[in-house]
């Protein structure tokens, strides 16, 4: 007699228990969403409407002080997203969120050819929110903001030869601002319940454990992405060598504040609730902390002073101090994508790892 | 597989695994890449029984084989970016040779061969282009790429030759990549899957199909002609997790492009994802694996019905065989006709390509 595959299912499963009873992830999950998410996202939405505020007061009335005021806004609604930017699933995914706040790597600076295009076009629909979300993701998110407010010719938004410009702006500012409402309050309603929910009649997650699993691989994916695109594709290996324009928001000059900003986002699910889901292992959430914590160290002493990031990639101590904070970034990466959710039973498989 | 090892697995489940007898035991029957313990990765041949005959080292992680019957052959590509393939000689030296793409191409894992098997097909990625292409390498002449046609659509994936000889079937997944950020997809808002129909001989256009605007995001990766000609194939969902769009579908040149609605009911099961598409010898029969789902799934094609569907962790690699299907996954386990006849110490990559 054969065996079936039921058979085989069954002896499979044997090494997945080996650590006795099984964790409940639900209170977790709740607690991380309670905590943690959704307050990131109420401070992203607040920033955002501060900000749709200091832009229609730029409108109103542009002066140094405004357009000052709309920049320093802009750094802080950056710093604020990439509090919520580990969070690419769920109702960032809904209607292609996460690209309408951030389309990013762009590669061949199309987005940014666009939005150039609309100013020199000045194309009125641009102007209002209703059909500025009905163009191309690239014109209506972050990047685009930031040309807006610091690219060629945003000095002018400070007198009044730039109507255009700043009206542009201002829908972009709303546009964001709606975003940003809308994830808020799927993170505080629906898709928490999804979340909530999580068992075999769940569309989404079969059991508390995938739910986690999702909030934990958003984490790794956003360590991965700091360290491999946001720092590594612009330091490189050397002064000489260093790109720093592909680093994001370098034009606002916010590229160490937001990479800061996803870092303490990773931090922030380092719960002591996930640490008592580790048992005897939970030291490992001291250890992502410690990793964490280094490199945001290594980099917050690059912000004091106002050096650009190209400043500072062309200089040698930074440079080292640059490359230096990936190897915390990468330590931390390790501990989120495969030893903390190893312990606690979720290691994906080798072939259900990213799509092929 | 040593003997150690199904005896133990024989004796858990209290079972004997008959040997199947004949002269054919250890001819090559399949070809899998695969991650080996001690973390290297190899191109490995098997038995129809499973066991291993012949393994390769392959300096970084492979994907699909290209297989050919006279003189026998696989060529076994490297996972997308792929840089390389490595051509095993299956004549009884074991002899292996590397070629790869050129520098402003990578592979996308998966080829075969013409039938006078003097051709091998590959599908490639022109990363500066944006667009896909297959790789033409004269086998007669140390796999000198000789020529290329356009798939004509973006990020293609597996394509096969049809029973016709002349029709090359491509999967266009829709998803824009760069080496530059290794496997991040940028382009998600716009993607645009097809299925396109191209004339071995030179490369033109036969026919092409997508799925309506509102499955845009189902990323058409892999299929399996079926009998009548049908294609079948599976796609992978970049939408939202709370979304359960169809996940498979089929295509004929009479009746286009349709997708199967049953599949709908796994989607949330599949975790939004099918790994492999494999045809049953007679045509009757269509299997598909979801490793995200730890499910497979087998359709009855003259009645488009789903016919049962098994639970098997980490289940991936899928070709057919004289009886039914062969399925390996990543746990290391070697199915044939629904029976477990191995279980290897190494993690079974995504796909399995049959000689028969």
């Amino acid at each position: 007699m054969r065996q079936t595959i039921a058979a085989a299912a069954v002896l499979l499963l044997v090494g997945g228990s080996a650590h006795g009873q099984e964790p409940s992830f639900a209170p977790v999950v709740d607690s991380l969403i309670k905590t943690v998410i959704v307050p990131a996202h109420t401070e992203f939405t607040a920033a955002a409407d501060a900000q749709a505020g200091r832009m229609a007061e730029l409108c109103k009335t542009p002066s140094e002080a405004t357009l000052a005021a709309a920049r320093t806004g802009f750094i802080d609604l950056v710093a604020k997203f990439a509090k919520v930017e580990p969070y690419r699933f769920g109702p960032a995914r809904v209607e292609n969120r996460i690209e309408r706040l951030y389309f990013w790597p762009d590669r061949r600076g199309r987005g940014l050819r666009q939005v150039q295009g609309l100013l020199a076009k000045e194309d009125p629909s641009a102007t209002d929110v209703a059909t500025l979300t009905g163009k191309s993701v690239a014109v209506q998110g972050l990047p685009a903001f930031e040309f807006i407010l610091f690219g060629t010719g945003s000095d002018a938004l400070a007198g009044t030869e730039a109507p255009y410009r700043c009206n542009y702006g201002a829908a972009v500012a709303e546009a964001i601002s709606a975003v940003a409402q809308a994830m808020e309050g799927e993170w505080r309603g629906s898709f928490a319940e999804v979340m909530r929910t999580a068992g075999s009649d769940n569309q989404a997650y079969r059991s508390d454990r995938e739910a986690l699993q999702d909030i934990l691989q958003g984490a790794a994916e956003q360590l991965e992405f700091v360290k491999g695109f946001k720092l590594e594709a612009a330091v490189r290996g050397s002064p000489d060598e260093a790109r720093p324009k592909r680093a994001p928001f370098w034009r606002a000059n916010a590229t160490l504040p937001a990479i800061i900003a996803n870092l303490e986002a990773t931090q922030s699910l380092l719960t002591e609730d996930l640490a008592g889901l580790l048992g005897e292992d939970e030291g490992l959430v001291n250890s992502a902390d410690f990793e964490l914590n280094q490199a945001i160290r290594a980099l917050s002493s690059l912000t004091e002073g106002d050096r650009t990031f190209a400043d500072l990639v062309a200089d040698p101590d930074a440079h080292k101090r640059l490359s230096y904070a990936q190897l915390p970034v990468g330590a931390a990466h390790a501990l989120f994508a495969q030893r903390i959710p190893g312990r606690l039973g979720m290691v994906a498989g080798f072939n259900a790892l990213d799509g092929d | 597989m040593d003997l150690s090892r199904r005896a133990l697995i024989a004796g858990l489940s209290a079972a004997c695994l008959p040997l199947r007898a004949g002269a054919t035991e250890d001819a090559p029957a399949f070809v899998a890449a695969c991650r080996r313990l001690d973390g290297s990765f190899a191109a490995v041949v098997l038995s129809g029984e499973g066991d291993v005959l012949l393994s390769k080292t392959l300096h970084g992680r492979g994907h699909d084989a290209a297989i050919r019957k006279n003189p026998p052959t696989a060529v076994m590509f490297a996972r997308r970016p792929g840089t390389f393939a490595l051509v095993i000689e299956l004549d009884g030296s074991g002899r292996t040779t590397a070629f790869a793409p050129p520098p402003s191409r990578r592979f996308a894992g998966h080829g075969f061969f013409s039938p006078d098997g003097k051709t091998l097909f590959a599908t490639e990625n022109d990363f500066e282009g944006e667009r896909g292409v297959i790789g033409l390498y004269d086998a007669t002449d140390g796999y000198r790429r000789v020529g290329e046609f356009s798939t004509y659509g973006m990020g293609p994936h597996e394509a096969l030759l049809l029973s016709d000889g002349r029709t090359i079937a491509v999967a266009n997944g829709g998803i824009l990549t760069h080496p530059d950020y290794p496997r991040m997809k940028l382009n998600i808002p716009t993607m645009a899957p097809s299925l396109a129909l191209i004339d071995v001989r030179n490369g033109a256009l036969l026919g092409k199909a997508a799925l309506g605007d509102e499955y845009h995001q189902v990323s058409i990766r892999h299929m399996a002609e079926a009998g009548s000609g049908e294609l079948w194939f599976g796609g992978q969902y970049e939408g939202p997790k709370t979304d359960t769009p169809p996940l498979v579908g089929t295509f004929d040149a009479d009746r286009g492009l349709r997708l199967v609605s049953e599949s709908e009911r796994l989607t949330a099961a599949m975790n939004h994802y099918v790994g492999s598409v494999a045809a049953s010898l007679d045509g009757g029969t269509v299997l598909v694996t979801s490793p995200r789902g730890g499910l497979v799934a087998e359709w009855d094609v003259a009645a488009r019905s789903l016919r049962k569907t098994v639970s098997l962790v980490d289940a991936c690699g899928a070709a057919p065989a004289e009886d039914g299907f062969a399925v390996t996954t990543g746990t290391g386990v070697f199915l044939r006709d629904g029976a477990m006849l191995g279980r290897e110490n190494v993690a079974w990559d995504n796909h399995l390509a049959g000689f028969s």
